[in-house]
C-alpha cells in the first residue's frame, strides 16, 4: 500500500517536471529565436541609420577652409598628416580634432573609432631656381642646362614628379661653349613637361632681382611668382638660389674682410628673399657656388678669384655668403649645399629632391579602441584623395 | 489510513496537474502575446527607419537638390525645405512621407559648436499623439544627417523620430487617407472598423480630433462625425465631398 503512495507521488514529480520541460522548450525553442531575430532585425536598422550617418558626416563642411569633412580626409592622406596646413589664409586644420568633435557630438566620447589608412603617396615637388648670372657662375648654369632635364625623367620614372623652373637673374651670361663665348639665355635651354627656364625680368613682380647677384629680391620675386605650372596645392614647396656672391654682390667687402656692416644693402636684398620665403613657407636650400675658382675667357684670359680684387670674392664666398646661406637655409627648414666645383650643381639639386621624405604617418586613427565584448557596427566608406588620383578607405565602428 | 491516505493524494495529484496545466497555458499565451508586441514593435521601428531614411534621402521631402545634376545628395538636408517643413508641417505629417497606420514628430537638431546644446532645432508632424491606454506602442530613433546652408557650410545634424501606434492614429490614418484618396480621384468612399478604449471626440472649429486631451489635425473637415463617448468597437463609414471634406457615418 505505501509503494502505491510512493509511486503515485513519483509519477505526479515526473508529470510536473515533464510539464516544466514543456514550458522551458517552449520559452526557448519557441519565443528564443524570434526574440533574437527581433534583436537582428533591430540591429540592422541601427546599422542602416549608423552608415547614413557616417555619410552625412563625411560631407560635412570645415568652416574655415569650406571642405567638406571627406575632401579634408583626402587632403590629409595626401600630405601623410593628421593635419593640414591650407596657408595664411585659412591656416592649419587639424582633421583628427574635427573628426573627433563631430563623431563625439553624435554617438558620445568612448562609442566610436575609426581609422583612415593612408596610401603610399609622394606628393609634387615643386622647385624654383633662381641663378646668378655672373660670369664665375657659368660653369654651374651649363651644368644644370645638360643635366637637369635628364635627373627629372628619373625621378618621374621612380614616381617622384618633380617641376623645376629656373630663373636667370638679369644680366648677360658669358659662357664659354665649343671655345666660343656666348651670352647664355632661355633659348639655350630645352625645356620639357618638368623643366622650364625664365628671366626674373619676366617674372610679375615688383622687386625683382636688381643686378646679375641679388638672389635675395630675385628669390622673392620668384617665390611670388611661382613655377610656370603655378604653385599647386600641398605639394612640396622648394626654392634654391644658387651664387658665389653677396645678393647684389660681394664688392661691398671692399676692404676684404666682407663684413655685413659694409654689406647692409645686400643684407636687405637677403632678408627680403628670406622673409618671403618664411611667409610662404618655402623651404630654401641654397647652394653656395664656389668662389674660389679660375674664370678664363678666349679673349680677354683667365681671372683666378682667389687673388682677384685681393680675394674679395674667394673670402666673401667662404665666410659671410656662406653665413647668410646657413642662415637661410636653418630658418626656413633647408640645407645649404657648398659646392667646390660646378660641374656638381645638377647633382647638388638631384640629392634635395631625393631628400624630401615628408615625415608621414601611415594613418589617421581617432576614437576609442574597438571593446571586445560589445555589439559593434561598422561601416567603410571609399574616400578619394583627389589630389593623388587614388582612394582610401574610412573604417568606422560605433557601438552603444 | 494507509488506504486514506491515497484517497486524499489522488485530488491534490490532480489539482497540482490542473493547476500546471493552466500554467502551460498562461505561458503559452503569454508567449504568444509577447510575440505579438515584439513583431508590433519591429514593424514601428522598420517604419521609423523607413521614414526618417525617406525624409533625408527624398528631393521630395528634405534632401537636398543638386540643381546641376537633378541628383540628390544622401543625407544632406536643405535648410530651406527644413524651414518650409517646420512651418507647412507643424501640426501634420509631410505628404512625401505620411504612414497612415500611425503617427510621428520629427525633431532635426543642428550642432552648436561641438555639442547639441542649444543649436538651432526644427520640428514637424503630428502636433500630438495618443496618449495611456489610446497608445498602443511607441518607438523613438534618430540618425545623424548634414544640414546644408551654402556650398561651403554643411553642418552636423541629427533627426529624431517619434512614431506612434494608438487610437487616435489610426482613425485620423483612416479619415485623412479617404480625404487623399477622394482628392486624387481614386476613391470617394471607404469604412473600416475600429476598436477603442477612450473616447474620440472632433472639434470642428479647429478641425482636430482629440483623443482625450490628445489632437491632431485631420487634411479633410468632417460632416456628420458623431463623437465617440465610450470604448468598444465603431464601424466608420465616409464619403468623399469635393473639395475638401467627409460625409461620416459612425
Amino acid at each position: 500500500m505505501r509503494k502505491g503512495i510512493v509511486f503515485e507521488m513519483l509519477g505526479f514529480v515526473i508529470l510536473a517536471i515533464a510539464i516544466i520541460g514543456v514550458i522551458i522548450f517552449l520559452r526557448t525553442y519557441l519565443v528564443g529565436p524570434y526574440g533574437r531575430s527581433f534583436i537582428t532585425v533591430s540591429e540592422r536598422h541601427e546599422l542602416e541609420g549608423f552608415k547614413a550617418g557616417a555619410n552625412s558626416v563625411l560631407k560635412t563642411t570645415e568652416p574655415r577652409s569650406g571642405k567638406t569633412i571627406e575632401e579634408l580626409i583626402g587632403i590629409a592622406a595626401y600630405v601623410g598628416n593628421t593635419t593640414v596646413d591650407f596657408g595664411p589664409g585659412v591656416g592649419v586644420i587639424d582633421v583628427k580634432k574635427e573628426l573627433e568633435w563631430r563623431f563625439n557630438a553624435l554617438y558620445g566620447k568612448g562609442h566610436w573609432y575609426l581609422k583612415v589608412p593612408f596610401p603610399e603617396v609622394i606628393p609634387d615637388i615643386q622647385v624654383v631656381i633662381v641663378t646668378d648670372v655672373s660670369g664665375s657662375m657659368c660653369d654651374d648654369i651649363l651644368d644644370i642646362r645638360e643635366n637637369i632635364p635628364k635627373i627629372l625623367e628619373e625621378l618621374k620614372l621612380a614616381g617622384r614628379n618633380t617641376y623645376i623652373t629656373l630663373y636667370l637673374l638679369p644680366g648677360f651670361a658669358y659662357c664659354v661653349i665649343d671655345g666660343e663665348t656666348t651670352v647664355l639665355t632661355c633659348n639655350d635651354f630645352v625645356e620639357t613637361e618638368n623643366f622650364h627656364c625664365r628671366t626674373i625680368e619676366s617674372a610679375r613682380c615688383d622687386l625683382g632681382g636688381q643686378t646679375e647677384e641679388d638672389w635675395g629680391n630675385g628669390l622673392k620675386c620668384a617665390i611670388e611668382e611661382g613655377p610656370v605650372e603655378g604653385w599647386k596645392d600641398f605639394s612640396v614647396k622648394i626654392g634654391i638660389p644658387s651664387s658665389d656672391e653677396l645678393p647684389g654682390g660681394s664688392e661691398c667687402g671692399g676692404s676684404g674682410d666682407c663684413s655685413l656692416g659694409e654689406c647692409t644693402s645686400q643684407r636687405r636684398y637677403f632678408e627680403n628673399g628670406l622673409n618671403s620665403a618664411l611667409e610662404n613657407k618655402i623651404k630654401i636650400f641654397p647652394l653656395r657656388a664656389y668662389p674660389c675658382g679660375v674664370i678664363c675667357y678666349p679673349q680677354s684670359g683667365c681671372t683666378d678669384l682667389r687673388t682677384h680684387m685681393g680675394g674679395l670674392y674667394c673670402n666673401c664666398g667662404n665666410g659671410l655668403l656662406k653665413d647668410w646661406m646657413e642662415e637661410m637655409a636653418e630658418k626656413t627648414g633647408g640645407k645649404m649645399f657648398e659646392l667646390k666645383e660646378g660641374s656638381k650643381a645638377a647633382d647638388a639639386i638631384k640629392d634635395v629632391i631625393i631628400e624630401q621624405h615628408p615625415d608621414r604617418i601611415p594613418n589617421l586613427e581617432a576614437g576609442t579602441t574597438i571593446p571586445v565584448i560589445k555589439n559593434v557596427r561598422a561601416v567603410t566608406n571609399p574616400i578619394p584623395v583627389s589630389l593623388a588620383g587614388k582612394y582610401t578607405k574610412i573604417y568606422l565602428y560605433q557601438w552603444s | 489510513m494507509k488506504g486514506q491516505l491515497s484517497y486524499v493524494m489522488k485530488p491534490l495529484t490532480l489539482v497540482s496537474i490542473i493547476i500546471l496545466l493552466v500554467l502551460l497555458l498562461y505561458s503559452l499565451n503569454s508567449y504568444r502575446g509577447r510575440e505579438r508586441m515584439a513583431e508590433k514593435t519591429l514593424d514601428l521601428t522598420s517604419f521609423a527607419t523607413n521614414i526618417l531614411l525617406i525624409l533625408a534621402n527624398s528631393e521630395d521631402c528634405l534632401a537636398y537638390k543638386i540643381p546641376a545634376t537633378q541628383g540628390a545628395y544622401a543625407n544632406i538636408v536643405d535648410l530651406k525645405k527644413l524651414d518650409e517643413f517646420s512651418e507647412k508641417y507643424e501640426e501634420i505629417e509631410p505628404d512625401c512621407a505620411r504612414n497612415y497606420d500611425f503617427g510621428w514628430r520629427v525633431t532635426v537638431e543642428e550642432v552648436n559648436g561641438e555639442s547639441f546644446n542649444g543649436g538651432k532645432t526644427w520640428s514637424f508632424g503630428a502636433s500630438d499623439v495618443s496618449k495611456g491606454k489610446a497608445m498602443k506602442n511607441k518607438v523613438e530613433f534618430w540618425i545623424p544627417v548634414a544640414i546644408r546652408h551654402s556650398v561651403n557650410e554643411v553642418n552636423v545634424g541629427r533627426m529624431s523620430i517619434t512614431l506612434v501606434d494608438g487610437e487616435l492614429e489610426k482613425i485620423a490614418g483612416f479619415l485623412d487617407w479617404s480625404c487623399k484618396m477622394g482628392m486624387l480621384g481614386k476613391m470617394s468612399s471607404s469604412s473600416t472598423d475600429v476598436q477603442i478604449s477612450s473616447p474620440i471626440t472632433y472639434d470642428r472649429s479647429n478641425n482636430y480630433l482629440c483623443s482625450g486631451n490628445a489632437c491632431r489635425k485631420l487634411l479633410c473637415t468632417l460632416i456628420g462625425f458623431e463623437d465617440m463617448k465610450s470604448g468598444g468597437t465603431y464601424s466608420i463609414s465616409v464619403d468623399f465631398r469635393s473639395p475638401d471634406k467627409l460625409l461620416v457615418s459612425t
